[in-house]
């Protein structure tokens, strides 16, 4: 696995950063809305950008897309700053920013025209190809005001695929989507990838992005807390859950190890914030003071409780 | 540009508002003949030496000159301006209130060609709104000189006319120009059609009454309405021999307003509202 993971990283260093933002600082008044953001996205990478409602994400993919001019820092994108170059960067991005808006009056089809006529240079055909494939063919000609809000989601998506762009922001996407929309547009997104396009997904729902991404960076108050591949983020979470006889006595042995991060009662089951290598050492070490372990396994995390345990031990340092 | 522009009459032309407005346009037009045809006072015309003897209002609107004509004071006046400002405050507030603003930007080469793209269409669909207005009074003029069975004179048709009457509507929408752009500037400041709606006409409503109220002034106060829209507006309509403007008070005629000097304080106005309506576009930004 660690073999693995380096080839993974490696992978990773050697693909091309499509999108780099440097020093990207928003302030409206007095409020710090993003704080000296620093990103790489990579090529062919879908990547994950977390955090709790307000944390700064729509602020920063609205920087990146020219709508919020930053306070501080730039853009870069496709080798070009965006400051300068905002229309070639803009021809090869889609993007979809907070919830789904468009002409009420128009349909669904007329909508995806008008801003094929705005960008320029598309052909007709794109149109009822990117409807097809967020499955709202058969519901082009309807308004758009009588659309539900997943048919909603999914034009707006149709029309951030409408240039054919080779990086895709989708800004909570599944929002009020049905189950069976959900699904679809979570399938959506790796077959996009697949493309060779680069994705940028913005949620706060935890699952959606675990399923999806590759790397993941956490934002909270406008800071990164956290920007690391999906497998090195969720290692950060696993735990050691061992079984002794005497659970107390072994919880306070444990407790007087210096190297050992944390460890808690459950269940009866001891909880060692533990990388998965100290497992034969910790198994030892427990031997050795007569404690002997009946049971002892990697106790997996997921993204969710990655994502408290960031959030919230930042907050506590906070408050600390 | 061309494909905003392209996009922006697009949008308008698909919108029933845009033929709502048109509509009441016609309407309005076919309304006020009606009832001055209904109620004609007699006059007498004198066209290749023949004099002719028709009620007054029949003898303008049975000929091309009559028909420019009434259509320039009515849409120089009040009904031409609240029309515009409809208009062009709907199709920018419009994208403040669905929130178009933020997809649409994104397909857009830049703010300015933008903002650029919305004037233009916007006065492309007043002057469309403008010409169907003079076609629909020509027709009315024909209408009831077929119905009254009046003579048909084309008498007016020359190139010469042609000239001047092309003169007159260039004029007119001229004068409508300051109070769309301030509509427009209010829009986008509001970020509401409400509010380019209530502050364009509001706004010009008021600066009549200040200008009625400042005209009976004396010394340097009753020099400020020579810099005001009103006056200058009513001095370019007075050109086309037409009322028009949103004046009630305040005349042409006061010695420092000349037509250069009122069609040069048109002029700044509209780079002035157009200026800040710019400003404000291209520096703010756009959120949820």
């Amino acid at each position: 696995m660690a073999a693995q993971n380096d080839k993974d990283q490696s992978s990773n260093i050697q693909k091309e950063v499509i999108l780099r933002t440097t020093g990207l600082t928003k302030k409206f008044g007095k409020r710090t809305a993003v704080n000296n953001l620093n990103l790489e996205i990579r090529k062919g990478e879908v990547f994950g950008f977390l955090g709790p409602n307000g944390s700064g994400k729509s602020t920063t993919v609205s920087m990146i897309v020219g709508l919020i001019k930053p306070t501080a820092g730039s853009v870069n994108a496709f080798g070009m700053d965006l400051k300068d170059n905002y229309w070639p960067i803009m021809r090869k991005l889609g993007a979809t920013i907070e919830s789904p808006a468009f002409y009420p009056y128009l349909s669904g089809r007329d909508n995806l025209e008008l801003f094929s006529i705005a960008i320029g240079g598309i052909p007709p055909a794109r149109i009822m190809e990117v409807l097809e494939r967020v499955n709202l063919a058969d519901r082009a000609k309807d308004k758009y005001r009588q659309y539900s809000l997943g048919m909603k989601q999914r034009l707006a998506i149709a029309a951030a695929l409408l240039r054919d762009p080779e990086l895709i922001i989708l800004d909570e996407p599944t929002n009020g989507l049905d189950p069976a929309g959900y699904k679809e547009v979570r399938d959506l997104i790796p077959s996009l990838a697949g493309e060779n396009r680069t994705i940028i997904l913005c949620s706060h729902l935890l699952h959606e992005v675990e399923l999806v991404c590759d790397r993941v960076a956490i934002i909270k108050e406008g800071n990164i807390i956290a920007c690391e591949s999906m497998q090195v983020l969720l290692a950060k979470g696993q735990m050691l859950q061992i079984k002794v006889e005497n659970p107390q006595q072994a919880l306070a042995f444990l407790k007087s190890l210096a190297w050992i991060k944390n460890v808690t009662h459950d269940n009866g089951y001891l909880l060692v914030d533990a990388p998965k290598e100290d497992a034969e050492r910790i198994s030892k070490i427990l031997a050795e003071n007569n404690i002997f372990v009946s049971e002892l396994s990697v106790k997996s995390s997921d993204l969710e409780s990655v994502f408290l345990e960031l959030t919230v031990s930042e907050t506590n340092g906070k408050a600390n | 540009m061309a494909r905003l522009i392209k996009a922006e009459i697009y949008k308008l032309s698909k919108r029933s508002m845009t033929y709502i407005l048109l509509l009441i346009l016609i309407g309005l037009f076919a309304l006020i003949l009606s009832i001055t045809e209904a109620n004609p006072s007699i006059m007498t015309t004198e066209t290749n030496g023949i004099n002719t003897t028709v009620p007054a209002v029949a003898a303008n609107i049975q000929f091309l000159q009559g028909a420019i004509t009434s259509t320039i004071a009515m849409l120089g006046g009040f009904i031409g301006v609240v029309l515009a400002v409809v208009l062009v405050a709907n199709g920018m507030g419009s994208e403040y209130g669905w929130n178009t603003i933020r997809p649409y930007l994104l397909c857009s080469e830049s703010r300015s060609k933008m903002f650029a793209s919305k004037l233009i269409a916007d006065a492309i669909f007043v002057v469309a709104g403008m010409i169907i207005g003079v076609i629909t009074v020509i027709l009315l003029g024909v209408l009831f000189t077929a119905i009254r069975g009046y003579s048909w004179n084309l008498g007016a048709s020359t190139l010469s006319f042609t000239g001047s009457q092309l003169l007159d509507f260039t004029r007119t929408f001229y004068v409508i120009l300051p109070y769309a752009l301030l509509a427009f500037l209010f829009t986008v400041l509001g970020r509401s059609t409400a509010a380019g709606i209530g502050f364009g006409i509001g706004a010009s409503v008021l600066e009549t009454i200040i200008t009625g109220l400042l005209s009976s002034a004396h010394g340097w106060l009753a020099k400020i309405p020579d810099y005001l829209l009103s006056i200058n507006v009513s001095k370019i309509t007075s050109l086309s021999g037409a009322s028009g403007g949103v004046t009630v008070y305040g005349g042409p005629n006061t010695p420092m307003v000349t037509s250069l000097h009122s069609f040069v304080v048109i002029a700044v106005y509209c780079v002035v509202f157009t200026a800040i309506a710019y400003t404000i576009f291209q520096r703010r930004d756009v959120t949820g």
